[in-house]
This record gives structure tokens, C-alpha cells and sequence, in this order.
């Protein structure tokens, strides 16, 4: 880049900051850029957690069920204030309409040493086959845990015997192969905390994920 | 314009903005960060500048921008069972997504330009809260569980 260029965009610079940057011009030509933010209940459980909105000028924290703030192009998040059913609705209603519902999850039980489901996990079987069924482009998670009895690394594999068992029922039910994720993590995801070589049946288990 | 960007500060961040979007370019096919639940009316996503047809089952990936047209509606459900949802009139773009809690690799930043966003976070809030963010042009938005609705109306 040659000196008198260098000056050029230098001074371009200092009338853009001279022109409106230092100071906001009151009228602004564009009409500024406007976010608003809501925080909302949890679509399932109900739940309301926490939204922080941060700018340039200021930082505002969302933690009441329909709070909501706005903000305008280079300023301060306006402090909380509640936005009622309809304005949501107005606002948001047609994003809400097609929220997909949340991800459900089954823990399957095994007997101790084998991929023999439980009974009563056996009787599950079902209900997850039909949350796969009911859902619009279904994913499932599955993921085999095992106790701490034996050897890490045989659990390892124990704990992919155990999916894989899940899995083919998934595929023999019809949902695509490439849908189904599946992993082990042996003993090293314990649900209940126990020391090595301890039979826990809750241990045992198929984590499946159905989304 | 010019003064909006300077205001906003980050040519940084517009230029990673860049190196994420042109990354798919050079590298492999990225894995896959989840799919698409619902497409209603003009619904599209751009990948690689250009746009396909959204459509339910549709593979969405890192890098990827979700765009509605006046009567369009757009759901996907990430990986980490997070939830976006879009209405009319609206452009948001995945900017940043890594699941993988094995090797705590856990990162998600969407980034609206425009339109209405209905989001549920999942697994990655629960996980690593700090690393989940929502951006619109003038805001930065933490999402400490679980349901957060953002409207950026354009100049």
C-alpha cells in the first residue's frame, strides 16, 4: 500500500468518527437495529432458568418467566420487563409452533455379566420403539454402561454387547441404521458410585436417547 | 453501516465468522450437528453459499445458515438435543457446534441476523453453560437454561 493511500483511508477513517461515530446522531437515518430477548419457560418441564444479554453498553440478566428486554443499535439493554402471553405470541408464535418436542430418555437393565435384559426392562422395550415411531426424522443414542465387576477393559466391550443388542432391536423395528449411534462406556460412567468389583444392577444399563 | 461495525468492535469476530463459514471448503465433510424437524413454506439452508431446500430428515452441519422467506418456518434438534426454531422473515446461521462430552469438546454459538428465534438448550448448557451463546448483531446472549425467544428486527 502506497503512503498516499495509507493517508487517504487514515482521514476516511477520522471523518467516519468525526461524521457520527464519537457521538450518536439523534436522528438517525436507518431506523436502528432492535433485538428483543424473552426468557420462557421450559417447553416440558416448565422450568425457567437464566438469560444474560450483553452489548456494547451494558449487560442485563433475564431470570423470571416472560422477562423480557430490548435493545437498540449501540445502546444498553433496557432492565427487565415482562412481556405479556399475547406479545410473545405476536412476536415468536409461528418459531414456537414448529419447536420440536424434547428428547426423551430410556434406561434399559441388564442381568449381571450378560446382555440378558431384565424383565421389567425387557417390558420396556416397546414404549421406546414407539417414541422412535412417533417422531418426526428420529435419532437415537445408545449407549451400553456396565458395573465395576471384572475388568475394565472386558466391561468395555460388555457394554457394546449391550448396545448393540438395543440397536438391532431398533433396526429390526425399521428405523435406518445410519440413524442409531452406539458406544460403550463400560464401567467408567457409573450411575451409582460404587467400589471395583461391585455388583450394582443399576450399573447395568442402556442409556438410549431418542431425539 | 460502516459506523454499526466499528461500534460493534469485533472485526475479529468477523473474520473467524469467515474462517468458520469457508471451512468446510478445505477440510473434510464435517460430522453432522443434527436435523431438520420441521420446514414450512420457503425454508432453505445455505451451505457453501449455496441454498437447498429444507427439508424434514435434511442433515444440518457446522457452518450452516437456516433461511425463511415471508411464509417460512424452520425447526432443527441438535446433536447435544438442543432446540432451534425459526418464523418468517428470518436468518440464522450455526455458527459453532462441537458435542463431544468424551473429549470436552463442547461449544455451540448460533447467530441470528434477522427474524425470530425460539431456542431450548440442551446436553452442552447442562455440561458447559459458558460455552453456549446466542449472537445477534448487536448482542451477545448466555443461555443458562433452557428457553430463550431472540427477535432481531433488521434495519
Amino acid at each position: 500500500m502506497t503512503a498516499g493511500r495509507c493517508r487517504v483511508s487514515a482521514v476516511a477513517a477520522l471523518v467516519l468518527v468525526a461524521s457520527g461515530c464519537a457521538k450518536p446522531a439523534p436522528q438517525p437515518v436507518q431506523a436502528p437495529v432492535r433485538d428483543r430477548v424473552v426468557l420462557a419457560a421450559d417447553p416440558e418441564t416448565g422450568e425457567v432458568g437464566r438469560v444474560t444479554v450483553t452489548t456494547p453498553g451494558g449487560q442485563v440478566e433475564l431470570a423470571e418467566r416472560g422477562a423480557s428486554t430490548t435493545v437498540t443499535s449501540g445502546g444498553a439493554p433496557t432492565p427487565p420487563s415482562p412481556m405479556s402471553d399475547a406479545d410473545i405470541q405476536q412476536l415468536f408464535g409461528a418459531a414456537l409452533a414448529v419447536q420440536p418436542p424434547a428428547a426423551r430418555r430410556f434406561e434399559l437393565y441388564f442381568e449381571t455379566g450378560g446382555d440378558t435384559l431384565t424383565a421389567d426392562s425387557k417390558a420396556q422395550v416397546p414404549d421406546v420403539l414407539a417414541a422412535v415411531k412417533s417422531r418426526v426424522a428420529p435419532e437415537v443414542s445408545v449407549i451400553g454402561h456396565t458395573d465395576t465387576t471384572g475388568a475394565a477393559e472386558a466391561n468395555v466391550a460388555l457394554g457394546l454387547r449391550r448396545a448393540t443388542l438395543i440397536r438391532d432391536l431398533l433396526l429390526q423395528a425399521g428405523l435406518d441404521a445410519s440413524l442409531v449411534d452406539v458406544a460403550s462406556h463400560g464401567e467408567s460412567n457409573l450411575l451409582v458410585q460404587t467400589p471395583d468389583n461391585t455388583a450394582e444392577a443399576r450399573n447395568r444399563r442402556v442409556e438410549v436417547t431418542v431425539r | 453501516m460502516a459506523c454499526a461495525i466499528l461500534r460493534r468492535g469485533p472485526a475479529a469476530a468477523l473474520g473467524l465468522w469467515l474462517l468458520l463459514a469457508a471451512a468446510p471448503l478445505s477440510a473434510q465433510a464435517p460430522p453432522a450437528a443434527g436435523r431438520v424437524k420441521a420446514a414450512v413454506g420457503a425454508a432453505s439452508i445455505v451451505r457453501n453459499g449455496q441454498a437447498v431446500p429444507a427439508a424434514v430428515g435434511e442433515v444440518v452441519y457446522a457452518s450452516d445458515v437456516l433461511r425463511t422467506g415471508r411464509d417460512g418456518q424452520l425447526a432443527v434438534m441438535l446433536k447435544d438435543e438442543s432446540r432451534l426454531s425459526i418464523g418468517p422473515d428470518s436468518e440464522l446461521a450455526l455458527a459453532t457446534f462441537a458435542y463431544a462430552p468424551a473429549e470436552n469438546q463442547l461449544a455451540l454459538v448460533v447467530r441470528l441476523t434477522r427474524g425470530a428465534l425460539a431456542f431450548v438448550s440442551g446436553r452442552i448448557a447442562k455440561l458447559m453453560p459458558e460455552s453456549v451463546r446466542l449472537e445477534t448483531p448487536t448482542s451477545v446472549i448466555g443461555v443458562r437454561g433452557t428457553h430463550a425467544l431472540v427477535k432481531v428486527d433488521a434495519p
